[in-house]
């Protein structure tokens, strides 16, 4: 096994605080949304504390936006501009998910610093990065104050749309998160993605060869 | 930055060569990446941003030398150093007018490989010169040969202009990366469902009688779109011709960098 450091501390530190953050704001959001249905906390703080996990959490979003803007690791996130490839890399990871993984097959995708996520991931990362985060943030926001961005969630199609967007999003993200811990525990052993989540460093197969 | 990953690229056939470069460097910290000919090589520099190649000098197809040169034209900016068993001054003169940072005589050491990626990365003309003049700088065991650079243009400023390309580039991948991702997110479906009866088929499709209805309807289809196909390219022609043009008229304005002179 050799190391390979993929995870800078800025991209540690957002993704934990992200992931604490997550959680609270599923348990409040789901106080907030089937009052009546659970009864975790009052509805009065489960408001408060959704409106105030969400800033920090727009704050996090900016370490992470910072970040990748202002260092070379921005390729991290870059598309695989053949769709071939794409497509043809997606297959192979999603056959190596639901059928090669049981039989003890190698993983097809070998991570390196600058690609570390395989095509599915890839894909996945940068829609919920860079298009579903920041909708559901949008969306919090104006229902954070529907007295002040009345015009905004006007223009948009009324409180209710604004909503749903927010609601459907919130349900994305429930399953994302039990999915993404799930593959979290994919590695060569089931803690390795977890720790390398904390110490910055990813343990690989030593094939020769870095393949992206 | 400087805190950040260096990626080499290591081009070599021999697997054990390219396991060693990979364990002496990425223990130091380097990402190592491996190609095991020119044409792999290439198609990586192609997709990826390396910060250093090296490159076998004797390889079934492309030899390192003929990378070099590849490297050199795509990506004058990236050091290149040539691992060689058996220097030859025809090789180094052909090397030298090519303008790789340096040569690597096998057998290799630890040493030999940390110092000599160290030494390319330093990489300005400051590092070239120290390294010519003052060899004690560099391990005893690391028999790297610095080539004399045939201009005393300092790589520096090579890269210079191409790292705000660079940065552009990078951040205009990053800003299309959601579009892309959602099209192909939403053309997976259809994509991986073509391709999972494309594989199921695969058998069937070989059968006679399927290859031949197979190739008259691919005929048919060719004929259909020829006009159109045709009707396109007469109409891309000016646009696609003009920027070529453009694109051409900046390469001859460049400095000379990639024409290796």
């Amino acid at each position: 096994m050799k190391k390979i450091y993929v995870h800078p501390l800025p991209v540690r530190v957002w993704h934990w605080v992200n992931a604490a953050g997550f959680v609270a704001l599923i348990v409040t959001g789901l106080q907030i949304r089937y009052v009546g249905v659970f009864d975790f906390m009052p509805f009065r703080a489960a408001v408060q504390w959704h409106n105030w996990i969400g800033f920090v959490l727009i704050a996090n979003f900016f370490v992470w936006l910072g970040f990748y803007l202002f260092t070379d690791k921005i390729r991290v996130y870059h598309p695989e501009l053949n769709p071939m490839e794409h497509f043809r890399g997606s297959m192979r990871q999603l056959q190596y998910y639901g059928y090669g993984l049981f039989k003890g097959d190698p993983n097809p995708f070998h991570i390196s610093a600058y690609r570390k996520f395989n095509p599915v991931q890839s894909m996945t990362y940068q829609v919920v990065m860079m298009i579903l985060v920041p909708v559901q943030f949008f969306t919090g926001v104006v229902l954070w104050d529907t007295r002040m961005f009345s015009g905004v969630i006007e223009f948009f199609g009324g409180i209710r749309v604004v909503d749903t967007i927010h609601v459907l999003i919130f349900i994305f993200f429930v399953s994302y998160i039990i999915i993404h811990a799930y593959m979290g525990a994919l590695g060569h052993t089931p803690s390795a993605h977890y720790k390398a989540m904390f110490t910055g460093w990813e343990e690989a197969e030593e094939t020769g060869e870095a393949r992206h | 930055m400087a805190a950040l990953l260096k990626k080499v690229l290591v081009v070599d056939d021999d697997p054990v060569v390219a396991k060693s470069f990979g364990r002496v460097l990425a223990a130091k910290g380097y990402a190592v990446v491996t190609a095991e000919n020119g044409e792999q090589a290439l198609a990586k520099l192609m997709r990826e941003d390396y910060d250093l190649v090296y490159a076998d000098i004797r390889m079934p197809g492309m030899d390192g030398i003929e990378v070099a040169e590849k490297v050199k034209a795509w990506r004058p900016w990236i050091p290149v150093v040539i691992v060689t068993g058996y220097g030859t001054s025809e090789n180094e003169a052909r090397a030298r007018n090519i303008g790789v940072s340096g040569f690597l005589n096998k057998p290799l050491s630890p040493a030999m490989i940390e110092a000599s990626a160290r030494q390319a990365l330093a990489g300005t003309a400051a590092g070239i010169a120290a390294a010519i003049g003052a060899p004690a700088a560099i391990p005893a065991a690391a028999r790297v040969e610095a080539v004399p650079v045939v201009e005393a243009r300092p790589q520096e400023a090579a890269t210079a202009p191409a790292a705000p390309v660079s940065a552009l580039r990078n951040l205009a991948l990053f800003l299309a990366a959601p579009f892309i991702g959602l099209a192909y997110m939403l053309a997976f479906p259809v994509v991986g469902m073509g391709m999972l009866v494309w594989t199921a088929t695969g058998n069937w499709r070989k059968k006679a009688s399927v290859r031949r209805v197979g190739a008259v309807l691919r005929h048919a289809g060719v004929l259909v779109a020829a006009p159109f196909i045709a009707l396109a390219c007469v109409i891309a022609f000016p646009f696609v011709g003009l920027g070529m043009l453009i694109y051409v008229g900046l390469q001859a304005l460049r400095p000379g960098e990639n024409r290796g002179e």
